[in-house]
């Protein structure tokens, strides 16, 4: 395979050399610089390991091939991660990802989120998510048109903190972190104990193996959440129920053949209306509850005994109490129903216009992302709506 | 909604392992005694094995490696105990063998969950 490492390391060089000038140019908007810069570290890194593949002449021995594939592999993928994410949102700086950028950074102010703001781009295909490497967050195409599901932002600002090892201004709730873990393994552990004396069906063995495997990534899920109500309030517990009666989700699915990566859209809305209590918002907790009970009549469906047993009440409440002790002492702004900061103004009186005024709404939203945007800087007004 | 987050958090991490994984395997083809690069290899299984507290991502990887069950979390301290010490056998060569194919295999998977796909 000699030739083919000459020839296919050769062409993936000169890729990262021709995304390098993509990355270096003078155009760039400065709410793209740490993006560019972020890029252009991570692809100078993998071009000059690929060199390192080449000329090395050590990693040309017969012995070495299998470490050299893999190495190679690892650039390649590195490049290519890089180049359909970060380049892709470099290459096209649009006003409403320039709007969006700003958001977040003053969503971060109001907050006091202890770390630098990502970079915002529209290039989602999936719903909201972040990629904590280069601290690029995407959202869907005409997301900053509206408001009802911004809230899902503040979840998404909730990754970067819980995967940090360093800032030591977190390491209470990267400490409660780890105590939520330690009491859902010794819950599913406690289950397992009880069905192997019991010797019941061998399939419930098997879904708790799987429920202990995925509750490490739920507790990941049900943190962002519990992030995004203590700093923004009912707002994110309306876009949670928004978000469920778009998608065809069972809301309480518990997984029986594979590992899940979220929970059950049941089990985060119990957890969304303990911390809502948790912080003072006890009034909309009835209106919450009703119309999510609303949603799951009108989808026709229910809980199961599995359900149950996969998120206990004992462990969520458990799990409520300590997010929010961690939270508390963060340098995170908790909210509490005498908040007034603007965009958490903005955010929660979009809902309470939804619902009040529904008639009037779409007219309504307009003209509060117009406001939004001149709050961003008046040149990201958008006027194509 | 979405795997991306979880798995482009957990694959930067994956990778940093995987490269020092494999640069140690290089020094041990090519019978080199780097003492500097097997001791810090030796921290890094060490940590595998027993994950430091508030280390989430840390942890996601070791539990990930762990379920595999490519390599164990007793041949890992073992190794990794060997590696500190400079006392390095075929053992241990062979042990961090399979777990360079398992890095690999779980950065593999990461990838494809980041872009969507299901395997």
């Amino acid at each position: 395979m000699k030739a083919y490492f000459q020839v296919a390391i050769d062409q993936h060089i000169e890729r990262a050399a021709k995304l390098l000038e993509a990355i270096d140019n003078s155009d760039v908007p400065r709410e793209y610089h740490a993006l560019a810069t972020t890029c252009r570290t991570e692809i100078v890194s993998s071009k000059q390991q690929l060199e390192d593949l080449r000329d090395n002449v050590e990693m040309q021995r017969s012995e070495l091939q299998t470490i050299r594939l893999r190495r190679f592999r690892r650039a390649v993928d590195r490049i290519s991660k890089i180049e359909v994410t970060g380049i892709a949102a470099l290459s096209r700086p649009l006003k409403d990802d320039i709007f969006l950028t700003r958001l977040v950074d003053l969503i971060r102010q109001e907050i006091k989120y202890p770390f630098l703001p990502p970079t915002v781009t529209t290039l989602s295909t999936n719903y909201f998510h972040i990629h904590n490497d280069i601290h690029l967050m995407f959202v869907p195409l005409s997301e900053g048109n509206y408001l009802l599901h911004l809230p899902d932002l503040y979840h998404e600002l909730a990754h970067p903190l819980l995967f940090d090892d360093h800032n030591p201004r977190i390491a209470d709730l990267r400490q409660s972190v780890d105590l939520t873990w330690a009491h859902a393994l010794s819950y599913i552990n406690d289950e397992i104990a009880y069905e192997e004396r019991r010797r019941g069906p061998t399939e419930y063995l098997l879904y708790l193996a799987l429920w202990q495997r995925s509750w490490r990534s739920w507790i990941v899920e049900f943190y962002c959440d519990l992030f995004a109500v203590f700093t923004l309030g009912p707002a994110f517990a309306w876009a949670h129920i928004h978000l469920c009666m778009e998608l065809d989700h069972n809301p309480f699915a518990v997984p029986t053949r594979g590992v899940s990566s979220h929970p059950a859209d049941d089990a985060r809305m119990r957890v969304i209306l303990l911390g809502l209590k948790k912080v003072g918002f006890v009034d909309v907790i009835d209106d919450l509850q009703a119309r999510w009970d609303e949603y799951l009549e009108i989808a026709d469906v229910r809980s199961h005994s599995n359900y149950r047993r996969c998120f206990p009440d004992q462990l969520l409440n458990q799990l409520v109490e300590l997010a929010y002790s961690g939270m508390v002492k963060s340098p995170c702004r908790i909210v509490d129903p005498n908040v007034a900061d603007p965009i958490h103004q903005v955010l929660n009186n979009a809902w309470y216009q939804f619902w009040h005024h529904p008639y009037n709404y779409i007219q309504w939203e307009k003209q509060a992302v117009e406001q939004l945007r001149e709050m961003c800087g008046g040149f990201v007004k958008e006027a194509s709506r | 909604m979405s795997d991306t987050t979880l798995y482009s958090s957990l694959y930067q991490q994956i990778s940093e392992y995987a490269e020092l994984v494999d640069e140690a395997l290089i020094a041990l083809i090519s019978q080199k005694n780097d003492t500097r690069l097997f001791q810090q290899l030796g921290k890094m299984l060490g940590q595998l094995a027993n994950p430091p507290e508030g280390q989430l991502g840390s942890r996601m990887v070791s539990e990930l490696i762990l379920d595999s069950d490519i390599v164990g979390q007793s041949e890992l301290e073992m190794a990794a105990e060997a590696l500190g010490t400079g006392d390095i056998d075929d053992v241990t060569r062979e042990i961090i063998e399979r777990l360079a194919r398992s890095l690999e295999q779980e950065r593999s998977k990461a990838m494809a969950r980041i872009r969507g796909e299901r395997r």
